[in-house]
């Protein structure tokens, strides 16, 4: 999904692939472009960081999920990369807007039963400037 | 392709019936189904049964009830859209002369609490973001921003199906709701709260449909003409975050809405009632949108305005749509054929349309793998 950095709260570029005939990019990787049905791609690092496209926060925990409500679902364009869907951290849920940058990084997600961190990519408020 | 009539429909009511077997909720409606159509069940040559959790065979389980008369069951599934997929596939094989009378069957024994999209433990399962709901609610927050929608407006959505479900002897519940109480009901995932999102149910709906030109021998007075449909899986846009979000994809629904009409030989203004896949109450909102039924952006308003009212000029979800009958998922697509039917014919009671004038029903089902858009006139 990405190279995991040296800590977590670490920046994170995702890894997936673009359609070389078509340009679309795809997060996680694809065999075959979804939009076009090419079977030439391109592995690529995508951008660290985008902007909300849209967002809402979750009040109930949903079967199999490991983190506790309230969190905020972000939706997130990427610079110049696809589209991803994650949770947001580091940050207010309820102060969260439409337009906002966000920064990616790894997060820790949960200890799973042999006590190891499951790391994943989430999505925090991007520092000013 | 022939011409081909519905003839008769039926429901076994929806609600919790932990008592119950499936074969007894699919025994119910089947025999309403029959008895409706005047089709015996020894005239049924074969069955398409729509259905999500049950185990493997289900269908036959449930149809060999009736009569082991010999005849192919056919299960299918596409999550809360199988029974509108049985539909079209039972439709396609009448109307290509292959038989002349079909049964199309949709059943569903549900578990209470939030619907698990994968069975997987994916990341998006650990991290919580496989929530039906939030992708009703990821697109709703985006709708307010781009549109002036309020909250209210998608609750209001919620007011008007459980003020219909009240008049369906049918529906799970039969109960008035004001909009403050689904304001003030339990946020689930902003803004859609616990009186927005359609509840989990059992129950089984069933429909018989017939060649027209073999129909005249049957004792139902009359019919509905099925006039059009259309079947998608979710074509990429490349907006798309590659999710396959066909459910609540209103670009989907426009260009299968308009295959459909093409076929149906109407447009959207012609249309008297509708039935849309509410599981969540902004999807009313989108799905009039997407069906062209009203402008981009006008939805909410619609809804606002009462214009989605059984009284209103483009009444939708009569019978109380997914939030107020219940959304068995597997029977939800045939409950919205029996209620189509019944506005048809004019014999929708108290939650009639058009003063009993109706001539031209639409359904929107959708379900994780694709949508199905009906077209039926009178
Ligand atoms: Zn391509």
């Amino acid at each position: 999904m990405f190279a995991l950095p040296e800590r977590v709260d670490m920046p994170v570029r995702l890894r997936g692939n673009r359609c070389r005939a078509c340009g679309q990019p795809f997060f996680p990787a694809r065999h075959y472009c979804a939009a076009c049905t090419s079977g030439d791609m391109e592995d690529t690092e995508f951008a660290d960081a985008g902007k909300i496209e849209t967002f809402t926060v979750v009040r109930q925990q949903p079967p199999g999920g490991a983190i506790a409500p309230p969190y905020a679902i972000v939706r997130v364009k990427l610079d110049n990369g696809p589209t991803v869907q994650t949770v947001a951290t580091n940050c207010d849920p309820e102060k969260l807007k439409i337009g906002d940058r966000v920064q990616l990084i790894a997060h820790r997600v949960l200890e799973d039963e042999s006590g190891a961190t499951v790391v994943s990519f989430m999505a925090q408020p991007a520092k000013q400037g | 392709m022939r011409e081909v009539v519905v003839l008769g429909a039926g429901l076994h009511r929806f609600g919790r019936f932990p008592d119950k077997s499936l074969q007894d909720l699919g025994r119910e409606a089947i025999k309403n189904a029959l008895d409706d159509s005047g089709v015996p069940f020894k005239d049924i040559e074969v069955a398409y049964v729509g259905r999500v959790l049950a185990g493997m065979g289900a269908g036959l389980s449930v149809v060999s009830e009736m009569g082991q008369t010999g005849i192919p069951v056919i299960n299918i599934e596409m999550a809360c859209g199988s029974s509108t997929s049985a539909f079209r596939e039972a439709y396609l094989s009448v109307a290509n002369g292959v038989y002349d009378t079909a049964l199309v069957v949709g059943f569903e024994k549900m578990q209470r609490g939030m619907l698990q999209i994968s069975e997987q433990a994916s990341y998006q399962t650990v991290m919580g973001l496989a929530v039906m709901p939030a992708a009703y609610a990821l697109q709703a927050q985006r709708y307010m921003a781009d549109h002036e929608a309020t909250p209210e407006m998608f609750a209001q959505v919620s007011v008007k199906s459980h003020r219909n479900g009240a008049l369906n002897p049918y529906a799970q519940y039969q109960k008035d709701v004001t909009l403050d109480e689904v304001m003030a009901s339990r946020m689930i995932a902003d803004p859609i709260t616990l009186l927005q999102c359609s509840p989990t149910t059992d129950g089984a709906a069933a429909v018989v449909i017939c060649a027209k030109e073999k129909a005249a021998q049957y004792s139902a007075a009359r019919s509905m003409t099925v006039a059009g449909w259309a079947t998608g899986s979710g074509k990429f846009e490349s907006h798309d975050d590659g999710e396959g979000d066909a459910e609540t994809n209103t670009g989907e629904v426009t260009r299968l809405a308009n295959q459909a009409y093409a076929r149906a030989g109407i447009g959207p203004e012609d249309v008297d009632v509708t039935q849309v896949h509410d599981a969540f109450s902004p999807g009313e909102v989108f799905t009039i949108e997407g069906l062209g039924l009203v402008k981009a952006g006008a939805g909410a308003r619609a809804v606002w305005e009462g214009r989605t009212e059984i009284t209103g000029d483009i009444p939708v979800n009569t019978d109380g749509g997914l939030l107020s009958r219940g959304h068995p998922i597997g029977a939800t697509g045939a409950a919205m054929v029996t209620e189509i039917f019944r506005q048809l014919t004019g014999e929708a009671g108290p939650r009639q349309v058009k003063g009993g004038d109706a001539k031209v029903g639409l359904i929107h089902n959708a379900g994780i793998g694709g949508v199905n858009i009906l077209v039926f006139k009178r």
